[in-house]
């Protein structure tokens, strides 16, 4: 029985109004694309890759060939200033950014979820005391929040996804709050409450389910801020550390006014990637935005 | 005064007193602590174990964060365990370069933001609008770090129209007048930069708001008036469709904060940010956490203000 509603739901999406609104979005379907080709890159990296992205590579005569540009080095996008392959560094950043951003939501989404449900569902004091904690964690400009924890913590991986989801979770529990309190006065709830269900049931298979569609807009917008931060962290040397390739950490050479000028394929690649992915995530979510949205009218 | 107001000041209490616990505990998480910056290596463990007691470190957690407080009341943040010196003095000698930067960026990307908002909104699913709307998406998908660099690339490095970082030579012997124009050459850059994304937000905000009072009834009575478009638009909607921009005036502080870091080393710039990237440089965790509450303060004030801004412009906010 269960299985069979279950296939029932998945040929209903494809169907569904919301698939066709957002099938018809050009620039949703393009970043769509564009992270599709990215994440399989990213997966598939160790067969694409000609060369180790942590090995200096070295010329016939065995010198190593540091800051060369693609033409002279032979490869796809030139090495960097410790002669490592570019291109490969490119596409297992790309690992190393996408899985941070997917983690440090994940742990947002799952702590805004919980807490703004609560909040909504029992109101009061724990209401109060939760949304104090958002006001709080709210007033803190997140970048100086996150930078002062990975400073002191050692910065790691998987440091820099705990602490951008402890940080990032204000926004969600608001969102799920509201909708909570919409959601909570209306019959089908209110039936549920009658019929004796326990808090717990309530929440997760009543009302939640009922307010997916915004949870999962918002989770996709924060998955492009989240990418952007641990960018700008690693940028900054707070985040994912080296030898370790994140995109970030790609443009800290390109601080010197020599790289700038005369060895753009250090920096460039590197930077058109973060812009492209943030840019398709955000193109993404809009889209989801606008087809769940069923009373926006085009 | 209103009741609003009043509601509203009293709800920032707990927050004020959520952000020094917050900022507390995270400074006891840091290794070292305000001994750090002091010690020698020829410090004993005595006078050491005796300074601990004089400075209240083996007390309850309790009582040291009350009497960490205390000071704190009285503009105590602590000193650097890098070099010793005084953190709010070290904070409030960058502060005005950092106001500097983000205040221009605010006005610059309110001045911009809205007008294009308000086009999009008027122009809705034409071409000017579409092009818009890519360019805000753009605007906030854009490392701040990388649109940065392409300008220095572009503007400083290849056309030479603006210096590549810093805030005034100390070559510059002109006074008055020239001095201003010196200076603002080295603002423009990390100006826009930094009001990039928030100039998409804006006009993003811009334009759903007003497309939204557009719709409202008193938008159409006075369309049936016979009201010319532009008088309905600029005279009827627009006042009305900015009021939520208010809104995001307090969201945009934290950011605009945030971003601080990134835009003051990509250009140099001497504010609050280089002193946080050179704390993190040197660990200076105490610096670090004093920068952070004091912005935390800022932002806390900044919302304040817009929330008291709002209620009295827009009097149906009823709290």
């Amino acid at each position: 029985m269960g299985k069979r509603v279950e296939n029932k739901k998945k040929n209903i999406f494809f169907q569904s109004d919301a698939w066709k609104r957002f099938s018809k979005n050009k620039l949703a379907l393009i970043g769509t694309t564009v992270i599709l080709i990215m994440i399989l890159t990213a997966l598939f990296a160790p067969l694409i890759v000609v060369n180790d992205p942590y090995v200096s590579l070295k010329s016939e005569t065995g010198s190593i060939i540091k800051n060369m540009s693609p033409r002279e080095s032979g490869t796809i996008l030139g090495t960097d200033s410790v002669g490592r392959d570019e291109f490969s560094r490119l596409l297992y950043a790309a690992r190393v950014s996408m899985s941070v951003g997917l983690v440090a939501v994940g742990i947002s989404t799952i702590i805004g979820v919980l807490l703004g449900a609560v909040s909504g569902y029992f109101g009061g004091k724990i209401d109060t005391i939760i949304m104090r904690c958002v006001d709080v964690v709210n007033c803190f400009p997140v970048m100086f929040l996150i930078i002062i924890i990975a400073t002191i913590l050692k910065p790691s991986i998987y440091n820099i996804m705990i602490i951008m989801g402890l940080c990032n979770w204000t926004a969600t529990a608001r969102l799920v709050r509201g909708e909570i309190l919409r959601v909570r006065e209306i019959e089908y709830v209110q039936a549920a409450v009658s019929l004796g269900a326990s808090d717990y049931l309530i929440i997760f298979s009543h009302i939640i389910p009922n307010v997916m569609a915004p949870i999962i807009v918002e989770a996709t917008m924060r998955m492009a801020y989240a990418i952007l931060t641990e960018a700008s962290l690693s940028y900054l040397g707070v985040g994912v550390q080296l030898p370790t390739a994140s995109w970030g950490n790609m443009l800290m050479d390109a601080n010197s006014i020599a790289t700038l000028t005369s060895r753009p394929w250090q920096w460039l690649p590197a930077g058109s990637c973060i812009l492209l992915a943030v840019l398709s995530i955000n193109f993404i979510g809009d889209g989801l935005r606008d087809a769940f949205d069923s009373k926006q009218k085009k | 005064m209103n009741k609003y107001i009043r509601k509203r000041l009293v709800q920032a209490i707990p927050v004020i007193f959520g952000i020094t616990v917050l900022t507390f505990f995270i400074m006891k998480m840091a290794p070292g602590g305000p001994l750090t910056g002091m010690i020698s290596p020829r410090t004993s463990s005595e006078s050491l174990q005796r300074a601990r007691e004089a400075l209240g470190l083996n007390d309850p957690i309790i009582v040291q964060y009350w009497s960490w407080l205390k000071e704190l009341v009285q503009g105590n943040f602590g000193y650097s365990t890098y070099n010793g010196q005084v953190i709010l003095d070290m904070i409030l000698q960058r502060l005005p370069a950092t106001l500097l930067l983000t205040v221009t960026a605010f006005i610059f990307s309110y001045i911009v933001g809205i007008p294009l908002g308000v086009y999009s909104a008027t122009h809705k699913y034409s071409k000017g609008d579409y092009g818009l709307t890519f360019f805000s998406f753009i605007g906030i998908s854009v490392p701040s770090f990388f649109f940065g660099m392409g300008m220095i690339y572009i503007f400083a490095l290849k056309l030479d129209w603006f210096p590549t970082s810093g805030f005034g030579s100390s070559m510059f012997r002109g006074t008055g007048m020239a001095l201003v124009l010196h200076k603002l050459r080295y603002l423009v850059m990390p100006a826009l930069v930094m009001a990039l994304a928030n100039l998409a937000q804006v006009m993003r905000f811009a334009r759903s708001s007003m497309i939204e009072t557009l719709n409202q009834d008193y938008v159409r009575t006075a369309r049936a008036k016979g009201l010319s478009e532009k008088r309905v638009i600029y005279k009827h909607a627009l006042k009305n469709s900015l009021i939520p921009v208010i809104t995001i005036f307090g969201q945009s502080i934290p950011n605009l904060f945030g971003g601080a870091y990134i835009i003051e080393k990509v250009f140099g710039w001497p504010g609050m940010g280089l002193l946080g990237v050179d704390a993190i440089n040197n660990r200076d965790y105490q610096v670090l956490m004093g920068l952070t509450l004091f912005t935390a303060i800022l932002v806390l004030l900044g919302n304040l203000i817009a929330d008291i801004m709002y209620s009295l412009v827009d009097p149906r906010i009823r709290y």
